[in-house]
């Protein structure tokens, strides 16, 4: 189809070694079905909604894609765009694509899946009514119309080749339900999947059985096989608490378990953990374009850059992620540039950097920086900010750190920086796509909400870049990133990569974005 | 410490303070106790002397190291009781950050004394619609979950050490107003007071030179009580994350941080947990001896 | 009798006002509920809708007499938290989750929690408190009295985490956290009560004391009574009732006390809610959250009230009951 897709296949790769133990995990054959078996995920966080467009960030709202299905997925293995709802699909025009629909599939109310339904499904969730946060990874506005029984064309405004990708975000949920009972859809999700949702119980968990009528039971491009009978879901914030329920046997997987406690994990008989990469990325923002005359100048920038040791905060207090040198997706990425260099660590210079600008009049200790980053963010993001104030701190620029809530970092976000402010926010991004397009936009562009820069003359070009299909797209981002290197806007702190404790006899084949999806799991 | 005992008042000090150290000796728990508040406090207002390093400088090869590690330079200080997981000594920490905790029991506790006891003398002394509103006041807060509405109010106004002082006097003022009330009510009837003003004594000599001094035992035993009482609250708020914020640090914030290591870093949690329980301990056991001592009923079996 | 009753109800009324109308002001002051429900993504133009729609353009009279008013019906709105309703923005909260309601099913497993905290703290302080009483200044007595302020001491979150670690981890006797079964109870429960117990035992020991002082006592001792009897058949029965009226305070305590022990063992009550509400800024939620727990607290004092005036006669029913 596209270019890209040799990329995709060295992400792939890249994904699975990066996965240690997982090929060992990979090769194992499934067990048939065994009777009667419940499955327990002990997750971080309580859903926040059961919406088909929850389904495009599993951190939210994990284990939805038991019952929430896409229209295609992502094969780890090969790192292309595999069938899951379409078996087909395929551009028609610089702004249409087709994509070719199951037969036979019913969603778990009965309702039939086909053209209109998942044209339905599709405008649903990525509504410009609905104000969905999924939109954050949309590009050009995406609308679908049915034009046969089972084929429906996906269409956008400007030239989007990435729209295969974006499918395997936004979930098909049943259009009955959203035409007949509204008021239910946050919190029954109704699907095609191989689990159907039997209840949410608030504060507690969330479980499903599974679906006998489920299309993957009988089919040869299925992306999993069954073999628990129910799910369930059950939430608890405390990490170490989540790692105790492991090891007493209380569930059969802990998401998101600290350094430590994957350390006990492996240590204790019984248990293991599993330390597997994310889509999401952790990253350092001055305030740049118009604000404090200290953030202005270059040199006081680079300083900050150069000040921090990066790879010790991912050893020593993440215990677990990539480091990323001087640009924000790894080298598997689409558009990810050999020639940029690093950001590497050398408070000498930053000291040195810091002096210079002081002795030509910047007024560095007059600026009373802020290192601030959202309560929760990632774990240890307390920590984090802490490291980070403190190696600034060492190179001679005085700062002050806090962690703040919701609400006052999204007045931040709204807000643009002004003569007086001279903030640094240590942010995690997520990029599910795995392409530049979405990441240069989120970070550098004038009109987003992250972005503190502002050069109308990069969006122009970026907005060009992004209509772009293979080798011309890369090329054109791998300029594009180049340019904004040397402008030290964003540092990349780190690729976070989670850690799963789990029962020692429980086979998990891991997929992107750390997708909780239990026809992946198996018993040994 | 005539005011601990107006009955002896035809005795030197010196003479009365033995007599109270003598009963303290007799009372292991509440010496222990004293003893143990003495060396915290002196921590406290000392911390930077105390403190055998810097208590925010990190050295991440050395986080989460157990009690008694060496010092990683040369000649340095050991780590009596390890570092945290920035590689911060404990020690350290727990000295600064028990300065904290000790300051908010403290401080907050003097000032609702401070509006508690005013308020409550006013509304025994002079009764009527003092009386009425002030007492409406604190019966409605008697009946209301106070501690959520503190937790409410951090939130909308964030967290630090004065906000969190403000909000916990505001929270317990009551305490002290009953207790001041009660006491001036029944004082106000008594002969010596009676006569104080018959002979022209003005109010404010009255309320200041007869009424309080009377009333300070029981003020200074519910005011420990109370000490403890915040430094538990302060625990607690700073533990949901609505209390004291880093980078400064409390011991409740220490518990609130180091419980993702419970496993892994024991001392982390462990330590500041025991910090606070033994000092609210100590201000427990101090607050019940003093209530003995000074107990009319109980007093002799203490002091002779 | 009816005047004191009415009189007590008007007080009631107007306490949970006064707390409605903290909650109003206080709420108004962490932020555009707006921006709040719509995420920071949200366009200029979506904003004004919502608010609009939200009614927060209105006078601010306005919007607190609204405020009450749906406070009376049960109506808080919908959540913020709980999924991102406003998919129609001609009726906005069509598809939303009324906050009530969630508050509402929250409520029993809270409830539970406190009354087994409760009934725990009442039967180990009764026995605690009675030794001690029947034994002054013996050694029993102080090592009860050191217990029982060690109990009051006790930083109640972090003694849940280490029995967690020792009673749920290392020995595996009890789940570590969570609900379902009674085994799910014990642990929460037992460290909710660990400070009522030492409150509750002070305070059984010195009614007993100030009863067995009382001339009766040495009557029903002369007459050859066991001092077993004495104390259990009839001194606990007259020091239960300076006790009781503590009751009402203590109950208050253990609820406010269950907001963090919830959070620490992943108990699915109000407090628990409560917290995630906060750390989410979800302000209906909150709100309802509050309100239904300052009812509570409220209805518990004015019952613990009602009943105090029938068992003691000399509570006057004009005058202040306390």
């Amino acid at each position: 189809m596209f270019a890209i897709d040799s990329d995709r296949r060295r992400r792939g790769l890249a994904l699975a070694s990066l996965g240690g133990g997982l090929a060992l995990v990979l090769a194992v054959a499934t067990n048939p079905a065994n009777a009667n078996t419940e499955l327990v995920i002990v997750t971080h966080t309580e859903n926040q909604a059961m919406q088909a467009q929850q389904t495009y960030k599993e951190v939210n709202s994990p284990g939805l894609r038991n019952v929430i299905e896409q229209l295609v997925t992502v094969d780890l293995e090969s790192g292309e765009l595999m069938p899951m709802l379409a078996t087909e699909w395929e551009q028609v025009d610089d702004l249409t694509w087709a994509f070719t629909l199951r037969e036979g599939v019913e969603f778990h109310d009965g309702s039939p899946f086909n053209a209109e339904s998942a044209a339905f499904a599709v405008n649903w969730v990525w509504s410009a009514d609905n104000s969905f946060h999924i939109r954050e990874t949309m590009g050009p506005q995406i609308s679908a119309e049915a034009v046969d029984d089972y084929v429906i064309h996906v269409t956008t405004e400007t030239p989007d080749p990435m729209i295969p990708w974006r499918m395997y975000l936004g979930g098909i949920s049943s259009m009955q339900q959203i035409q007949e009972s509204p008021g239910e859809v946050d919190e029954t999700p109704i699907g095609t999947g191989p689990y159907r949702f039997i209840e949410w119980r608030r504060g507690q968990d969330w479980s499903a059985e599974v679906n006998p009528d489920w299309w993957g039971h009988d089919a040869d491009d299925a992306y999993g096989e069954v073999t628990f009978d129910q799910l369930r879901f059950v939430f608890r914030t405390e990490s170490s608490v989540r790692a105790a329920m492991v090891e007493t046997g209380e569930a059969d997987f802990a998401m998101f378990v600290t350094p430590e406690q994957c350390a006990d994990a492996d240590a204790h008989d019984g248990t293991k953990c599993i330390v597997a990469p994310s889509d999401t990325y952790l990253f350092l923002r001055p305030d740049v374009t118009g604000a404090h005359p200290a953030f202005e100048d270059l040199r006081v920038r680079q300083a900050i850059f150069h000040a921090i040791d990066r790879q010790a905060i991912i050893d020593h207090i993440m215990g677990a992620g990539e480091y990323l040198g001087g640009q924000m997706l790894p080298s598997d990425a689409g558009g990810h540039n050999p020639d940029v260099g690093d950001y590497e660590y050398d408070p000498e210079r930053a000291a040195a950097l810091l002096e210079e600008a002081r002795a030509d009049g910047v007024p560095v200790d007059e600026a009373n920086v802020l290192v601030a980053a959202r309560v929760a963010s990632v774990p240890r993001i307390g920590e984090i900010i802490e490291v980070v104030g403190g190696m600034l701190s060492e190179a001679g620029l005085p700062n002050r750190v806090e962690l703040q809530e919701q609400g006052q970092i999204i007045e931040w976000f709204l807000d643009r920086p002004g003569p007086t402010r001279a903030n640094i926010l240590v942010h995690p991004g997520g990029n599910p796509l795995w392409d530049y397009s979405l990441t240069l936009r989120a970070l550098y562009h004038c009109e987003t909400i992250v972005s503190m820069y502002c050069d109308e003359d990069f969006d122009a070009r970026l907005e060009n870049a992004s209509e772009l299909g293979g080798e011309e797209r890369e090329a054109a981002f791998r300029d594009l990133v180049a340019e904004i290197h040397d402008e030290y806007v964003i540092l990349p702190m780190a690729r976070i990569e989670w850690a799963y404790a789990l029962r020692d006899d429980l086979d998990w084949r891991f997929q992107f974005d750390q997708r909780l999806v239990a026809v992946q799991m198996s018993d040994q | 410490m005539t005011a601990l005992d107006p009955a002896a008042g035809h005795e030197t000090y010196g003479r009365v303070f033995m007599r109270y150290f003598r009963a303290l000796l007799r009372d292991p728990p509440a010496l222990i106790a004293m003893a143990v508040l003495a060396i915290l406090l002196l921590c406290a207002l000392f911390a930077d002397v105390v403190a055998p390093y810097d208590p925010v400088k990190q050295q991440l090869v050395m986080r989460n190291r157990p009690p008694l590690t060496p010092s990683m330079t040369e000649g340095g200080f050991v780590h009596l009781l390890g570092t945290d997981e920035l590689g911060r000594d404990l020690l350290s920490r727990l000295i600064h950050g028990g300065r904290v905790s000790i300051a908010v029991g403290l401080v907050g506790a003097s000032v609702a004394a401070l509006i508690g006891v005013t308020l409550g003398l006013l509304a025994g002394y002079y009764r009527g619609r003092v009386d009425d509103i002030v007492m409406r006041t604190v019966d409605a807060m008697a009946a209301l979950p106070t501690l959520l509405i503190a937790l409410f109010f951090l939130f909308v106004i964030g967290g630090g050490f004065w906000n969190l002082v403000i909000v916990l006097a505001v929270v317990r003022w009551r305490i002290f107003a009953r207790l001041t009330r009660g006491m001036a009510l029944s004082l106000r009837e008594q002969a010596f007071i009676q006569a104080t003003r018959a002979i022209g004594a003005s109010d404010r000599r009255i309320i200041f030179r007869h009424l309080l001094p009377n009333m300070l035992s029981p003020i200074l035993v519910l005011f420990t009580l109370e000490v403890a009482v915040l430094i538990l609250a302060e625990a607690a708020l700073s533990f949901l994350g609505f209390g004291i914020q880093p980078p400064d640090s409390s011991w409740g914030l220490m518990i609130a941080r180091g419980r993702e290591y419970l496993r892994s870093a024991w001392w982390l949690v462990t330590i500041p947990g025991l910090a606070i329980f033994c000092t609210t301990l100590s201000l427990n056991l101090v607050a019940a001896w003093v209530r003995a001592v000074t107990d009319p009923v109980q007093r002799w079996r203490w002091l002779t | 009798m009816t005047r004191f009753l009415v009189r007590r109800f008007g007080q009631a009324i107007l306490v949970l006002f006064a707390v409605l109308t903290f909650v109003f002001v206080a709420g108004r002051m962490i932020g555009d509920p707006a921006i709040l429900l719509l995420g920071p993504e949200a366009s200029a133009a979506d904003i004004l809708r919502v608010r609009q729609q939200m009614g927060l353009e209105d006078p601010l009279i306005e919007q607190f007499l609204r405020f009450i008013w749906g406070a009376i019906r049960g109506d808080f709105g919908v959540t913020f938290r709980y999924g991102f309703a406003v998919p129609d923005v001609a009726n906005p909260g069509a598809t939303g989750t009324p906050v009530l309601p969630l508050v509402l099913e929250r409520l029993p497993a809270t409830y539970m929690l406190a009354a087994s905290a409760m009934v725990l703290a009442c039967s180990v302080a009764l026995v605690l408190g009675c030794l001690a009483a029947m034994y002054p200044r013996s050694l029993l007595d102080r090592t009860i009295n050191v217990v029982s302020l060690a109990g009051v001491s006790t930083v109640d979150f972090w003694l849940g985490f280490m029995l967690i670690l020792l009673l749920g981890v290392t020995l595996g006797w009890f789940p570590t956290s969570g609900s379902g079964s009674l085994s799910h109870l014990v642990l929460p429960a037992l460290t909710l009560a660990v400070r009522p117990i030492g409150r509750l035992t002070q305070l059984v020991r010195s009614a007993m004391l100030d009863e067995l002082a009382k001339p009766y006592i040495d009557a029903l001792r002369s007459k050859g009574l066991s001092e077993t009897r004495i104390v259990y058949g009839h001194a606990l029965k007259n020091a239960s009732i300076p006790v009781a009226t503590m009751i009402g305070d203590e109950l208050l305590q253990i609820i406010q006390g269950a907001i963090v022990i919830e959070v620490v063992f992943a108990w699915p009550g109000v407090g628990s809610l409560l917290v995630t509400a906060l750390s989410s800024r979800d302000l209906p939620l909150i709100e309802a959250a509050i309100f239904v727990l300052a009812l509570t607290a409220i209805t518990i004092n004015l019952i613990v009230d009602l009943v105090y005036t029938r068992l003691d006669p000399r509570v006057s029913f004009t005058g202040n009951p306390r």
